[in-house]
């Protein structure tokens, strides 16, 4: 749920080099006329990951959206 | 006669109970009373700041009035309060009964705190026996929220350590967040940096997870591949 709203979570990895991969975590929220879209991306493999999801996490539980 | 003089005297030890036993209560109360520590009225029955993580602090006025002399008061703070609450003036001296004490709480957080309630009080103590409390301690709630953004319809929340994209929310468009200070040259994210953003679209007329498969896929310009999982967040 986010701001009240059945929400999807979709998580991906990016290849762009042999060396350079990227994790993305998108969540998307249908309401009322709109799809909202909240992402986060960042290196895979950073160390800083679990502090990386908790932020994102605490802004989904913040957010409040317009439904037209 | 042996019988009746016995029942007599069990008659009488029964009616001396009976008369010291009130007064012993009511001797003891006035001990307890006189030995009671004195106690003071807080002027409000709980206190809640709100302080933003990361930004100045707030500073919120309470007081009290003592309700017997006070000797030696010191203002404690719960040990949750460390970093966070500080209290002014915290070393009182001897308060008179009547008299009205100011104190003025100060409270911040750091840009590292995520959004939370500190609970803890405030306590009045004798300085030179801190177990002797003046009076019931105040309930304080430290309520910590992050610095909040809005644009196309939601707002948000965020870290503090974050750094809003301010041209893009002078123009109305997303909400973009970034943990580093500026891209590397060709607008590569530098090592460690990560971005968050919001917007919204209109509603499209295919599922929500062929959506997010057919998004990235259309984001991919330069060869790249994505693995996509999906799940209704619950």
């Amino acid at each position: 749920m986010v701001g009240g709203v059945n929400a999807t979570r979709v998580s991906y990895h990016d290849t762009y080099a042999a060396t350079t991969q990227e994790t993305g975590i998108t969540v998307y929220v249908p309401l009322g006329m709109f799809l909202y879209e909240f992402n986060l991306t960042y290196f895979t493999g950073d160390p800083n990951e679990p502090n990386l999801l908790t932020s994102f996490n605490n802004l989904l539980q913040t957010a409040t959206m317009a439904a037209n | 006669m042996a019988t009746e003089n016995g029942e007599g005297k069990a008659v009488s030890r029964k009616y001396l109970y009976v008369a010291i036993v009130p007064v012993l209560l009511v001797f003891g109360s006035l001990v307890a009373i006189a030995t009671a520590p004195p106690g003071l009225n807080w002027n409000t029955a709980t206190v809640a700041p709100t302080v933003i993580a990361g930004s100045s602090s707030t500073t919120t006025t309470i007081s009290f009035t003592a309700t017997g002399k006070l000797p030696d008061a010191v203002v404690q703070l719960s040990p949750t309060f460390a970093g966070l609450v500080s209290v002014s003036p915290s070393d009182l001296g001897t308060v008179r009964q009547g008299q009205t004490i100011t104190l003025t709480i100060t409270s911040s957080a750091p840009a590292s705190s995520t959004p939370s309630v500190v609970q803890g009080s405030i306590q009045i103590q004798k300085k030179t026996s801190p177990t002797e409390m003046y009076g019931a301690p105040l309930q304080i709630s430290l309520n910590i929220t992050w610095p909040a953004l809005s644009s196309q319809g939601v707002t948000v929340a965020y870290p503090p350590a974050w750094t809003p994209d301010q041209q893009s929310l002078s123009l109305g468009g997303p909400i973009s967040l970034r943990n580093f200070a500026q891209f590397d040259h060709g607008g590569v994210r530098p090592n460690g940096g990560a971005e968050m953003d919001v917007n919204r679209s209109p509603m499209p007329q295919i599922s929500l997870t062929a959506f997010g498969r057919l998004h990235r896929r259309n984001q991919h310009t330069d060869g790249g591949w994505s693995e996509c999982n999906s799940r209704v967040l619950s």
